[in-house]
């Protein structure tokens, strides 16, 4: 049962991204990719990570998926247009990038579970749905903000810093043309 | 996970959709009664007496009804954006609790069931970001339906949902720092004993925040710029007809409905009677008829509360006029945005300073602990009116005098 | 394990059949007669001219989805401080924790002032 939740849940999250990268249609990609987002929350809660599941919901599929709706809208990006350039250096970056993935992700594998010994699935089972209750206390609400508001304190006040400036860059990036409005308002002023 | 579980789950989740499924026709004519009141004429009096079948004659209607799809339109988004507008809906629901918790023997042992579908210690963020999910409806819905009113009215909605989603997350948690925790059922309990630990007299303005935003949320007048007829016809269901719409209209309702539950809870003491009355105790009995009259108690009282501010919001949409988009927009970030930062600021301070204890200061004979929030927010109010009538005035004599 | 969440599975399952049914029912009960004016996007009578989803708009829009997104991330460290912040008074950290808050608030503000003096929430 939980075998088969976790395979539907793996399962959407790679077709949904697998989507995103094939659809020659913008707006249909994007909302695989909601999708895709919303299937990694999933992911989340499989591990018992429930607030970054639900952090995950709020800001990727909740705030970041709107504002990249609002661009695909705002540019009439409807079917993606053929690039002339060559693709050659991005074929070259995407195949590095595939390879630091795949050795990561066996790193990462190998280094959980010992392949060297072949141990009882029930066991290990046991052992992961063990750590799992384990994680599950470790990241409840309280426990989460004495560890950010103590620990991780500096970095926290960084991220204020950091928000600080992407409002900035929004600001300069979406009221460029007010210049040229306040322009054309003088000479009338001068008119009366 | 056990059969316990299993059973109570189903139950559950299938009970507590169905309360607000069956009351949507009842709102709808509660709605159409009152603003035909206001407007002097008798409402809906046609269908069957009183005209209480008049939802259901409207209901055959919109199942019979044509349902049309302009061409251009992009066929499966057109036909998602409603379920998924319906989807988002009930499960905000989830979080709302419908009375005390209750226990049962299983198995030799004591279970305990909270009375809403979602039994979660983070209930309050599980909502939030089904809200911010939810905006996807209506941007599909503009979107796919090839029409500019219906582009210009899902843009507009979804900028409106997402610019007081702040504002409803940040009253949100000025309620969380007084209850300190996300799970409906503690902030519930620590509004005990009598209205007059309600969290409406600590935090009035947050009060009126929430409020405002929650209307702004749902789309309801005054806020319903994207479906303002007489710039935008229906919006972004505009080209929606029949059961399609019907679900749109459905949502909106039980979004309604959802949205004043949480009021309820968050502010006016969830479930609880204003005063605190052992009725179950009086009659005694057995403890399953204990908790049972319980139950039942606490569901009226949630849904008094929740039929008190409907009744509210229908009379506002009776009375008050259509905001333009730039007002709309100028309110939510910077009225409403300030004086959210302001009271959560004032919150936090009064929390570090006196603890969870109501502040002796602020205490008056009688009438408990009044915060001194709502001294303030008198002030103010009489401030305003005093100002306007002194405008008036001058306007008044300017122009008589100009005469 | 995942007990709590059985129940909300079970709504979104019933959800989704209901909102099946009504669409189901939208598409069968309902007599359709289709011809090529009737199909027409709805503008008011006259003949639509141009594509809907082509049609240009306020670069507002976006500049507001990007301050929801800015404001939003705020919101989510307010709203765990804001949860948090009895259990962290009573472990004794409740003034350094007011004061971080305080100072992360206050950064915001600044660039809200920005935003504000900029014109950043007109929409004329």
């Amino acid at each position: 049962m939980l075998i088969f939740t976790y395979s539907m849940i793996f399962a959407i999250t790679i077709v949904s991204a697998l989507i995103v990268i094939v659809s020659r249609n913008t707006f249909y990609s994007a909302i695989s990719l909601i999708v895709t987002m919303i299937a990694i929350a999933g992911n989340f809660l499989m591990m018992r990570a429930e607030l970054i599941a639900l952090v995950q919901l709020l800001v990727y599929a909740g705030a970041i998926m709107v504002l990249f709706l609002f661009v695909i809208m705002l540019l009439n990006l409807r079917e993606e247009e053929e690039t002339p350039r060559s693709l050659m250096p991005r074929k070259i970056a995407g195949l590095l990038l595939a390879m630091i993935f795949i050795v990561q992700a066996a790193y990462i594998t190998l280094s959980i579970f010992n392949i060297d010994s072949v141990r009882d699935p029930i066991v290990l089972t046991e052992e992961f749905n063990a750590s799992q209750e384990k994680r599950a206390e470790e990241t409840g609400v309280n426990a989460f903000a004495e560890t950010l508001f103590t620990k991780y304190m500096i970095p926290f006040e960084l991220t204020s810093v950091l928000l600080l400036a992407a409002i900035v860059g929004a600001v300069a990036v979406g009221l460029k043309e007010d210049k040229r409005q306040a322009a054309p308002d003088a000479p009338q002023a001068n008119l009366q | 996970m056990d059969l316990f579980d299993l059973i109570t789950s189903i139950i559950k989740g299938l009970a507590f959709p169905l309360i607000p499924l069956t009351l949507v026709p009842v709102i709808v004519l509660f709605e159409r009664k009152i603003i035909g009141w206001v407007q002097e004429r008798p409402g809906p009096n046609r269908v069957g007496p009183w005209g209480v079948v008049q939802a259901v004659a409207d209901a055959a209607k919109l199942i019979f009804k044509e349902d049309l799809r302009p061409a251009g339109a992009i066929a499966f988004l057109h036909t998602l954006a409603p379920a998924l507008t319906i989807v988002t809906t009930f499960l905000t629901l989830s979080v709302v609790p419908f009375g005390p918790k209750l226990s049962f023997e299983f198995d030799g042992v004591m279970r305990t069931v909270s009375m809403s579908v979602l039994d979660l210690n983070l209930g309050l963020v599980f909502f939030l970001s089904i809200t911010s999910i939810s905006i996807y409806g209506i941007i599909l819905a503009g979107w796919s339906s090839n029409n500019k009113y219906s582009l210009l009215g899902g843009l507009r909605s979804s900028a409106q949902m997402v610019s007081y989603e702040i504002n409803l997350s940040f009253t949100l948690a000025c309620v969380l720092i007084l209850a300190g925790s996300f799970d409906v059922y503690d902030i519930v309990e620590a509004q005990q004993g009598g209205f007059l630990n309600w969290f409406i007299w600590r935090q009035p303005l947050a009060f009126l925040l929430f409020f405002i935003a929650q209307i702004a949320e749902t789309n309801r007048l005054p806020f319903d710029l994207p479906e303002g007829e007489s710039e935008l016809t229906g919006g972004f269901h505009t080209e929606y007809s029949g059961m399609k719409f019907a679900m749109f209209f459905m949502a909106e309702y039980i979004s309604m409905f959802v949205m004043a539950a949480l009021v309820s809870v968050l502010f006016l003491g969830g479930f609880q009677g204003p005063v605190a009355l052992p009725v179950s105790e009086w009659i005694g009995g057995p403890a399953w008829l204990t908790q049972a009259l319980n139950a039942l108690i606490g569901l009226f009282w949630l849904i008094a509360k929740i039929a008190g501010q409907i009744f509210f919001m229908i009379w506002m949409r009776a009375t008050l006029p259509r905001l333009r988009y730039d007002q709309l927009m100028s309110l939510g970030w910077k009225v409403m945005f300030e004086l959210a930062t302001i009271n959560l600021i004032y919150t936090a301070a009064v929390q570090l300073m006196f603890g969870s204890n109501p502040m002796p200061l602020f205490t008056i004979p009688f009438l408990g602990t009044i915060s001194v929030q709502w001294i303030v927010l008198f002030a103010l109010g009489a401030g305003v009116i005093a100002g306007v009538e002194l405008l008036t005035q001058a306007y008044r004599r300017r122009t008589l005098n100009a005469c | 394990m995942f007990a709590p969440y059985l129940s909300i599975l079970v709504t979104l399952v019933f959800s989704i059949i209901l909102a099946s049914i009504l669409l189901i029912l939208a598409r069968w009960v309902g007599w359709r007669s289709s011809n090529s004016v009737k199909s027409l996007p709805f503008e008011c009578g006259n003949l639509p001219s141009g594509e809907a989803q082509k049609v240009q708009f306020s670069v507002k829009f976006y500049m507001t989805a990007l301050l929801f997104l800015i404001f939003d991330m705020e919101t989510l460290f307010v709203l765990l401080w804001a949860a948090a912040f009895q259990r962290l008074m009573e472990l004794g950290l409740g003034a350094l924790v007011f004061w971080e808050m305080m100072f992360f608030i206050g950064v915001l503000i600044a660039g809200y002032i920005y935003v504000w003096r900029r014109g950043g929430f007109e929409w004329n």
